[in-house]
């Protein structure tokens, strides 16, 4: 548990740019730890990529405690966010410049909704 | 018409409220409105159930949540979309100046860490650059609150050890130019070389200085990208305190969706 204290972002470029000015972002020599952020880029970063990046995010490193990740790249790998149950990291959608916050679209009240019947 | 008329309006006339009439001092019946099938109201069942009890903290929880999405968290980031977008415009360049291509990626640390609480796994914020910040200004004070003759004493003795220092290296260069002055102990410079060295990667490790974020673009920057930064710092925070509360909404879904189906298994067993 203390050993995850990073943040981690899967965003387009505008969103890394924004989370690094925040002071999220670091950079190491280490092995599969090299950084914490990944740009997508539309037409060039593929889904498998986006999927490669959040199972090295999730699974393999231990140092995230959350991962943030636009909510229109969230859409590209749903069923591995839906699916997703681990207590740490948590993964957060974050809205991103083209794509501002859609309550319609945030995960945790669809569970809301979907407990009340709706 | 007009005689059914007078008739009306004669007895309207007869109806007078006057508080000492005979007709209002019998007490008029409360009209109590009553379902037939609602059952009467028992003190003992206002408790709610723990159902009920966990449903209302979600609600609570929800409304929070949606509060917080819809203001500050929306907000933040579309303020800092914004100015970073206004620094790109006017730093004028055709490449986004202030973009992927630009990123550091000499190694850094983080400035903003995650700080889990272990007992209520709650997740805070700490900003690293600001501590920093205040533990190197507390020797400045200090240094300032020194007497003159102190300053002045120290002055000397530095200036003595400046001076030792280059009488020192001025009689090893002489020897070594000269080869007076006995051997050259090679051995003791090269242990001399690797400690100095070995002091100054423990110093260095010891002394990872953190950076400011928005150097990495360039020393002088517009001032838009200095409140783009102010910005998204309130957004990451709303973002930790949004993913505070889902947390606890998706431990409250868990609870309620498990007391939802063993109730009815309870419900069964005490008719059977």
């Amino acid at each position: 548990m203390a050993k995850r204290s990073l943040l981690a972002a899967i965003a387009d470029e505008d969103s890394v740019t924004g989370l690094l000015l925040a002071g999220v972002g670091q950079v190491s020599n280490e092995p599969g730890k090299e950084t914490n952020f990944i740009t997508v880029v539309p037409g060039k970063t593929t889904v498998e990529q986006v999927e490669d990046a959040f199972e090295n995010f999730t699974a393999e490193r231990d140092d995230i405690a959350i991962l943030l990740i636009n909510q229109h790249i969230a859409d590209l790998i749903r069923y591995k966010v839906d699916n997703y149950t681990n207590a740490f990291p948590a993964i957060l959608e974050i809205p991103s410049k083209d794509h501002p916050y859609d309550p319609e679209k945030d995960s945790i009240l669809k569970k809301v909704r979907r407990l009340f019947g709706e | 018409m007009s005689s059914q008329l007078e008739k009306i309006t004669k007895s309207l006339e007869n109806i007078s409220i006057d508080p000492d009439s005979k007709d209002q001092q019998e007490e008029t019946p409360l009209i109590v409105l009553q379902d037939e099938h609602s059952p009467d109201i028992d003190p003992d069942s206002s408790k709610l159930s723990s159902v009920d009890e966990k449903t209302v903290q979600l609600v609570q929880l929800v409304a929070d949540y949606e509060q917080r999405a819809n203001h500050s968290f929306r907000l933040n980031y579309i303020n800092g979309f914004l100015n970073l977008s206004r620094a790109n415009y006017n730093a004028g360049s055709f490449s986004k100046r202030f973009g992927s291509d630009k990123f550091d990626l000499r190694p850094y640390k983080a400035c903003k860490d995650i700080v889990v609480d272990e007992k209520s796994l709650r997740f805070t914020v700490t900003d690293r650059l600001a501590q920093q910040k205040a533990a190197e200004s507390k020797p400045a004070k200090i240094s300032r609150t020194s007497s003159y003759n102190e300053k002045i004493a120290d002055i000397t003795e530095s200036h003595e050890i400046e001076m030792d220092e280059i009488v020192k290296s001025r009689t090893t260069s002489s020897k070594r130019n000269t080869g007076l002055g006995g051997l050259k102990n090679r051995r003791t410079t090269e242990k001399d070389r690797t400690s100095e060295k070995d002091s100054n990667n423990s110093d260095h490790n010891e002394k990872i200085k953190l950076i400011d974020p928005i150097y990495q673009f360039g020393a002088l920057t517009p001032y838009q990208l200095k409140q783009a930064q102010g910005f998204f710092s309130s957004a990451l925070e709303d973002s930790v305190e949004l993913a505070n509360i889902q947390k606890q909404i998706e431990a409250l879904i868990g609870e309620i969706t498990q007391l939802q189906k063993s109730e009815p298994k309870e419900k069964i067993q005490s008719e059977t």
